[in-house]
């Protein structure tokens, strides 16, 4: 018999909010009513045009532009490289590319738009005094902007600055929002959690139902070794396209939708995780990060999406310690060979680590239970490692998380046992009656009210206790590691 | 292109200043620069020079007080627009890193990290300068040779008497061979010794905040004491022309302006800090547009406007002010409790070969429309769809880093910086 809760699902375009969810047509003319008129925007084409009214399946036509994003397609982080800058020799003969400023946020500087040169940072930096300052990357820039316009245009369903927020008294800092606008009137649905991988249902709603002026740009691989952004260009055939979300949680409050057109379902693959990684790197803000919520852990779109916003603070997740996987009691084998290891602390006390490019470790200290994965130098292994993991989660029926943060250094994955929980009964009264389903965002720290009262009542052990219901067993957990990571580590 | 501009009516006013210029029509003769979404980074030589000699000045400064001490640490400027600079580093630095302390002034401290270093232990050092608190971190950190060696770092904010913080100070420590031993309790005794350490540091400076406050002259950003240390942090990032005003203080007087801003409109910080922003009004300017700010920030709730008018730079030596076109985004600000904490203004000149390249459908319009203002004042440019994109990008910078205040800003209180735990 199926498993299955009955709740409302978020909304996350105005085109869900005209007439019924599921049988919503993203051209009728109700739905273009709900959206407040945009400016028309410098059409430089003749005959294609920025078309904000359309429908983001009228894209193949060929009449419509957006603007487009391309972002570097190389490997690596420019992060993690040493950097000795001890004379202007060594830099002029290193060459300018090969000596990237050793940093999260800045030194990528592509401050010159007039600079044709692969890098930017050798060419000023004349010895100790002289710094290219950080700045915000071309892709912080470009959605604040864009998701700016957006909110002047009143395309949001409420004020997002305007919700209070506070960080809940306590060590871990759990941030608590009240967001009353986010309930939406509909009427809920039952949504099927057993079954994380279902089919993609073009009737229901998916994103290219939504208008064309919910989309700020076009996120494609370019061949240049720098970003660039045309205001207005043709759409590719299948775009990786950037959707506001309606009902924000924080600011900026993006979704990332890989290959809209194609109707992929919600679940993560390598090369979706990848354009994941690549977009949290481009951005380039540890401020800036993503979520995914598979189908049964409060994935409530069966389209694949990514979610992403700015808080300047960190998440609970973040802080929480680790401790690397105890491989022997997993069953798992080291693929790696033990000469290779590099330095480590863990407790205090020196280890070396096997040095396989991706390390993996358990969340620790945490009312919920996580993989910890850290990305070495190269995006495209840790993809490949957490998207297959991914994979063999949906395979198995795993309702799970991802959580990505510090640029996409940092990629949490955790199974979501809560629904399964409420479906079989097993919850608290005063649990249910906030009405908050953990899902990523929750239980990596930022906690959505829906009612002034729980807001004000919140505190650290509430908090821990409604994120604890999430998580699986200490036996589950180690289950669900030993099936994701098999011959992967 | 521009609209033609009248030439000014003697009847308007005495002494009209000249025009900005209008381009005539003719087609730039280099190809276009790609669209910039940021603004201009890059510090001129004669900045950087100047730049360079003010760093000496200030080390030599805190030399004074503190070269006697056998440490290795670092002074770095809170407040700073340029990412919390190293401004002083001991003799002892050498001795740990490899690096002279020459070497490293200006630069943010995290040039020791590389490859291995933990990314949780960045994200910790960083939640600490965000938080303005202390913090010991023992995390793989690289010589100038690029060998790792382990580091047990300490991190110590220095506040002013007014309550800001103004300074960090950085004591590290070679633990290598302890990690290497296998750690635990000497490793964990080490903790209390930086603390010492630290606070030997804070207290010989305590005394003598108000002169090396003054021998700084390495900031370039105009900003009063009222702003916190971590929102300067998120200011410094933005290249752009802008400034922040605060509304709860009478006539909203600017609190902070970038250095991109003093150097459009020529004032340096102490003649902008404390003053309204209408200082940039002049004669040329329409008073029909100065009251559609006004009435977009009177609404309430308080909206955002965008108008375009005419502005002037500071008075050079003949007392000739220079106008030029300024595209003008004002938005609020909100903090975490969704209150107005500020507002911000982002001015975007529109110059003849840069920005503008309006639609010819606008720009007709503009035309035709007739002129309702006074004789003498001048139609308004319309501005390049790409600016206000890069405008509402400032805003949307300033509006994440705004929101993370509220109080002590979206901060723990101090009763609970710790880390969650330390592994046993």
């Amino acid at each position: 018999m199926a498993l299955t809760i009955t709740r409302n699902g978020t909304v996350y375009s105005l085109t869900q909010l005209a007439g019924e969810p599921d049988a919503i047509d993203g051209g009728s003319p109700m739905a273009a009513s709900t959206v407040a008129s945009s400016p028309s925007k410098a059409s430089p084409a003749k005959c294609a045009a920025i078309t904000p009214e359309k429908a983001v399946r009228d894209l193949p036509a060929g009449a419509s532009l957006l603007p487009l994003y391309s972002f570097p397609a190389h490997d690596g982080f420019q992060v993690k490289r040493v950097r000795s800058f001890g004379s202007f020799g060594d830099l002029v003969a290193a060459g300018a590319a090969a000596v990237p400023d050793v940093d999260n946020s800045g030194g990528r500087g592509y401050a010159s738009s007039d600079d044709e040169s692969a890098s930017l940072d050798g060419s000023s930096d004349s010895g100790a005094s002289a710094q290219v300052v950080p700045q915000r990357s071309v892709l912080d820039a470009l959605l604040l902007g864009e998701w700016e316009d957006r909110a002047e245009a009143g395309l949001f369903r409420y004020d997002v600055t305007a919700c209070p927020t506070k960080v809940v008294p306590g060590s871990y800092g759990f941030i608590a929002q009240c967001n009353e606008g986010r309930l939406s009137k509909k009427r809920p649905t039952e949504f099927r959690i057993d079954q994380v991988a279902q089919d993609f249902d073009a009737n229901k709603f998916n994103f290219t139902k939504a208008l064309q002026h919910e989309v700020l740009f076009m996120f494609e691989p370019g061949r240049r070794s720098k970003p660039s952004f045309r205001p207005a260009a043709v759409a590719r055939p299948s775009p990786n396209l950037v959707y506001i979300n309606v009902s924000p949680i924080e600011y900026g409050h993006v979704l990332l939708v890989p290959r809209a057109l194609d109707g992929l379902r919600q679940l993560v693959t390598p090369d979706t995780m990848l354009l994941a990684l690549q977009f949290a790197r481009e951005a380039d803000n540890p401020y800036f990060r993503l979520a995914f919520n598979s189908l049964g852990a409060y994935g409530t779109i069966n389209h694949l999406h990514f979610q992403a916003y700015y808080l300047a603070a960190p998440f609970a997740m973040e802080r929480a310690p680790t401790a690397p996987l105890d491989l022997a009691a997993l069953g798992l084998k080291s693929r790696c060979n033990a000469a290779d290891a590099v330095p480590t602390l863990i407790g205090g006390k020196g280890r070396r680590r096997p040095a396989c490019g991706v390390r993996v470790e358990q969340l620790r200290e945490y009312p919920v239970r996580s993989l910890v994965f850290e990305a070495g130098d190269s995006l495209q292994e840790a993809a490949e490692l957490v998207g297959t993991a991914c994979e063999r989660l949906t395979a198995a029926n795993v309702p799970h998380n991802l959580f990505i943060a510090d640029c996409g250094a940092r990629i949490f994955l955790f199974p979501n046992c809560f629904a399964e929980r409420k479906a079989r009964g097993q919850m608290p009264e005063d649990v249910l009656e906030t009405q908050v389903d953990p899902a990523a965002w929750e239980i990596a720290g930022h906690i959505v009210l829906k009612r002034q009262e729980d807001y004000e009542a919140v505190t650290q052990e509430s908090a821990w206790r409604l994120l604890e219901l999430a998580s699986c067993s200490e036996e589950r957990f180690g289950e669900v590691a030993r099936l994701a990571l098999d011959g992967l580590i | 292109m521009m609209p033609p501009l009248p030439p000014p009516s003697p009847a308007a006013h005495g002494t009209a200043p000249p025009l900005p210029p209008r381009s005539g029509g003719t087609q730039r003769q280099r190809p276009r620069p790609p669209l910039g979404l940021l603004g201009k980074g890059m510090p001129s030589a004669a900045a950087e020079s100047s730049q360079k000699a003010a760093l000496a000045e200030v080390s030599a400064a805190f030399g004074q007080l503190l070269q006697d001490l056998h440490f290795s640490f670092v002074i770095s400027c809170a407040r700073s627009d340029s990412d919390c600079p190293i401004v002083y580093a001991s003799n002892n630095f050498f001795g740990c890193t490899g690096y002279s302390p020459a070497e490293v002034l200006g630069r943010n401290c995290r040039f020791l990290q590389g490859p291995a270093t933990s990314h949780h232990s960045v994200m910790e050092i960083r939640d600490a300068i965000r938080e303005e608190r202390p913090c010991s971190v023992c995390l793989l950190n690289y010589r100038k040779d690029k060998t790792p060696f382990w580091n047990f770092f300490r991190l110590q904010p220095i506040h002013a008497p007014c309550g800001n913080v103004q300074w960090f100070v950085g004591v590290q420590a070679d633990v290598t061979r302890l990690v290497e031993a296998g750690g635990g309790a000497p490793l964990a005794a080490l903790e209390a010794n930086g603390e010492e350490i630290a606070a030997s540091i804070a207290a010989r400076l305590a005394s003598h905040q108000q002169e090396l406050t003054e021998a700084d002259r390495t900031r370039k950003c105009a900003v009063s004491s009222a702003v916190p240390s971590s929102l300067v942090a998120a200011l410094s990032r933005v290249q752009d022309n802008f400034v922040l005003s605060d509304p709860s203080l009478p006539d909203c007087p600017i609190v902070y302006a970038s250095p991109a801003f003093l150097q459009l409109t020529g004032y340096c910080c102490s003649e902008v800090v404390g003053r309204n922003c209408r200082f940039l009004q002049g004669p040329g300017t329409d008073p029909a547009v100065v009251q559609q700010l006004r009435d977009g920030l009177a609404a309430s709730p308080p909206r955002p406007v965008t108008v375009t008018l005419l502005n002037y730079r500071k008075a050079d030596a003949s007392g000739h002010q220079e106008p030029f076109w300024n595209s003008l985004h004002i938005a609020p600000l909100r903090d975490a409790d969704g209150k107005v904490q500020f507002y911000v203004g982002v001015q975007m000149p529109i110059t003849d070969d840069g920005e503008e390249e309006s639609d010819s459908e606008e720009e007709a319009e503009h035309l035709d429309t007739p002129p309702t203002h006074e004789p003498g004042l001048l139609a308004a440019p319309a501005a390049d769809p790409v600016v206000l994109l890069r405008q509402k990008g400032v805003v949307g910078s300033l509006r994440v880093a705004t929101r993370a205040l509220a109080q002590h800003g979206l901060r723990r209180a101090a009763q609970y910086q710790h880390a969650p735990c330390r592994e046993a």
